[in-house]
């Protein structure tokens, strides 16, 4: 039988308090025990809530993950009687902290997992070739070589464009890990791990609406943008002949008939619409054609409840006139 | 040294965290559904993805009062002004006595990205108000626009000024070059050929992730941070996750009429010209002699003010009026200061 998530992370809670008891006195700690419980449980949990709540489940549970190993880091620098725990404990949110900024850029762009290994590193080097890139110049296999080497061409220009926008992103990270050194030796005491983060944060986002404001950072960010946006449309085509190869419709087909249907539609509604006003026209016409000649045979009668009822719909109109 | 952290105090307040945390799920686990948009309406009219909605009326229809259709912006969904019977204008508005409709442009498809503006304005939107005219055996009503909906709304106007008595425009960019629109100097730098090419219509979730992008950390780490707080009870959690579950649906756009209206507005900022051509039809602002009501944000960091008091000058308004509202983009519908003080306005706007 499945345990209830929630007592599983009631569990987790209790494992949890014995091991910063343990973390309190000694400075070599061994989470492992704690890891796989919350492992298990963030499992359990994401299995046992509603759909809809899962993704929320996990995102608290991976915050909460992080949260903790940050915890434990302060702790070991504070047990360590560290000189320098300050500077220490500030690079190590920096560097947590900066991690979840660029696994959403990246996720954001649809960036491949490795690159963002890249991005986390803050000592990135230039980027190395991705292999199967070169094999696909190297060895065409039947593939067109002249797309290959668009697709080359395509990665060089987001290598320049990804370093360019790293550049960027230290730049920022240095100057929000200057702020908070300030703001700490003159301004503020902190006294928990949540302040620490949000004064982290004001810094951080303080420094990128700066750099967003920036010409120079905006021009990175659409170079950026647009080689990823270049990099998915050459993969893409190197797809497309695979497709044609194998005798299935290709994006770019299925595409031109989307817009030939679309042209299509419009002009059907038009003409429909243009018979419908005509029609309208001819039925109102009608309408005062036959009044007419009923109220010049009945002179004396002041009756036009049917002229009334007429109006209370508003008239049509051509919407391409 | 103002560092005075100490491993007992790190302790405590981990465990406090986590015990927030705990509770937050328990929490999370008594919510089987998120229920938004339940004021009661009915479908009159339904063309491909779009609905219009005829709100079920909750007192006395004014006398003095037209029907009032919302158009929403295409960027995520409507039903944020219903976002729960404390938190919507739609109910603010009904219990005003105004007949409410709106238009539910509804999810973009694949085969919708050819789809350009003119087709919005004179084929869905045109469409949308003959529905309403005819339901409410009216010749003529009045636009209440959000956002982008207000950008339609006053090029509606501006095509066809007989079908519109009143305008009222909430949280509208006019001038899309202001120094502080963030959001458009970004979308400047892109390629939009290249990215409708890769990816037929713009997909939504790409244009979350420019929102979330303008607060890299604000959004992923403090709210995440934040989160155990807002779980406290299962009123506080559903009042959060009606939020979450509206910022996160966000429909696709229709290719074609999103480059068009980068292009129009955020590239060559056609409003502010007063005069422009779209497909073959020339927008004329200076057609507009409605009265209009501009209302916006001052904390509204996608829509700054400046960006909608541009409205002023560029009409030919008989009767401009604009309010400031202490709030942001959203707040500014879904808030709760605006919902004691929004349908009011509107209604007295409207109805003299």
């Amino acid at each position: 039988m499945k345990q209830d998530p929630l007592l599983q992370l009631q569990q987790w809670l209790e494992v949890q308090k014995a091991c910063w008891q343990t973390a309190l006195q000694s400075s070599n700690l061994d989470t492992s025990q704690l890891d796989n419980l919350l492992s298990a449980c963030r499992q359990a949990v994401a299995a046992h809530l509603p759909e809809q709540h899962a993704d929320i489940a996990e995102k608290m549970t991976l915050q909460l993950e992080s949260f903790c190993r940050y915890g434990l880091n302060v702790l070991k620098i504070l047990n360590n009687n560290d000189s320098d725990a300050l500077q220490s404990a500030i690079e190590a949110l920096s560097q947590q902290l900066q991690q979840q900024v660029n696994a959403d850029f990246a996720q954001q762009w649809s960036i491949p997992a490795h690159l963002l290994q890249l991005l986390s590193n803050p000592q990135a080097q230039p980027l190395p070739g991705f292999s199967l890139i070169q094999s696909l110049f190297t060895h065409p296999q039947g593939r067109s070589q002249h797309n290959s080497l668009k697709l080359l061409g395509a990665y060089e220009v987001f290598g320049h464009a990804f370093n360019d926008h790293l550049i960027h992103q230290q730049h920022i990270i240095k100057a929000t890990n200057s702020q908070l050194f300030d703001t700490l030796e003159h301004d503020s005491e902190i006294s928990s791990l949540a302040q620490l983060h949000h004064l982290w944060i004001d810094a951080y986002e303080h420094h990128y609406s700066l750099s967003l404001k920036d010409n120079d950072y905006q021009q990175s960010y659409g170079q950026l943008a647009n080689a990823i946006l270049e990099l998915q449309r050459q993969l893409k085509r190197c797809w497309e002949e695979e497709y044609r190869s194998l005798g299935l419709v290709p994006y770019e087909d299925y595409r031109a008939l989307l817009e030939q249907h679309h042209t299509m539609r419009r002009t059907v509604r038009t003409l429909t619409q243009r018979l419908d006003n005509l029609e309208a026209q001819l039925n109102a016409d009608i309408n005062i054609s036959s009044n007419n000649s009923s109220s010049n045979s009945n002179s004396n009668s002041n009756s036009n409840s049917n002229s009334n009822t007429q109006t209370s719909h508003p008239p049509q109109h051509d919407p391409i006139s | 040294m103002p560092f005075t952290l100490s491993p007992s105090k790190i302790s405590q307040e981990i465990n406090d965290w986590n015990r927030d945390l705990l509770h937050g799920l328990s929490i999370l686990d008594t919510i089987e559904e998120i229920d938004v948009g339940t004021a009661a309406a009915d479908i009159i009219y339904q063309e491909d993805r779009l609905t219009l909605k005829r709100y079920t009326p909750t007192t006395v229809i004014n006398a003095n009062a037209k029907p009032l259709l919302i158009v929403y912006a295409l960027v995520n969904r409507p039903y944020i002004l219903d976002l729960q019977p404390d938190r919507s204008l739609v109910r603010g508005l009904l219990q005003e006595g105004i007949p409410v409709y709106l238009i539910d442009w509804g999810y973009v498809q694949p085969v919708d990205q050819f789809v350009d503006l003119d087709d919005y304005l004179t084929g869905y939107l045109d469409r949308c108000v003959t529905a309403v005219c005819n339901d409410s055996h009216c010749r003529s009503l009045d636009l209440l626009g959000v956002c982008q909906g207000g950008v339609f709304s006053l090029c509606y106007t501006a095509l066809y000024p007989a079908r519109v008595d009143h305008l009222v425009t909430l949280v509208t960019p006019v001038n899309f070059h202001t120094h502080d629109n963030v959001l458009g100097h970004l979308a400047r730098t892109i390629d939009l050929d290249l990215m409708l090419s890769s990816h037929g219509n713009m997909p939504g979730q790409l244009l979350i992730d420019a929102f979330r992008s303008l607060m890299p950390t604000n959004l992923p780490v403090r709210k995440q941070l934040n989160l155990p707080q807002q779980l406290k009870t299962r009123d506080q959690a559903l009042n959060y996750l009606r939020m979450e579950k509206w910022i996160n649906d966000c429909p696709d756009l229709a290719g074609a009429a999103f480059k068009q209206f980068m292009e129009l507005f955020f590239g060559q900022n056609a409003l502010l010209r007063g005069r422009f051509q779209l497909g073959n039809k020339e927008i004329d602002l200076g057609q507009i002699s409605q009265p209009i009501l501009n209302i916006y944000g001052s904390k509204d960091h996608l829509v700054p003010p400046e960006a909608s008091q541009a409205l002023r000058g560029l009409t030919n308004s008989r009767r401009y009026e604009e309010i400031e509202i202490n709030a942001g983009h959203i707040g500014l519908f879904a808030g709760s200061r605006s919902q004691a003080l929004l349908p009011k306005k509107i209604r007295d706007w409207v109805t003299t």
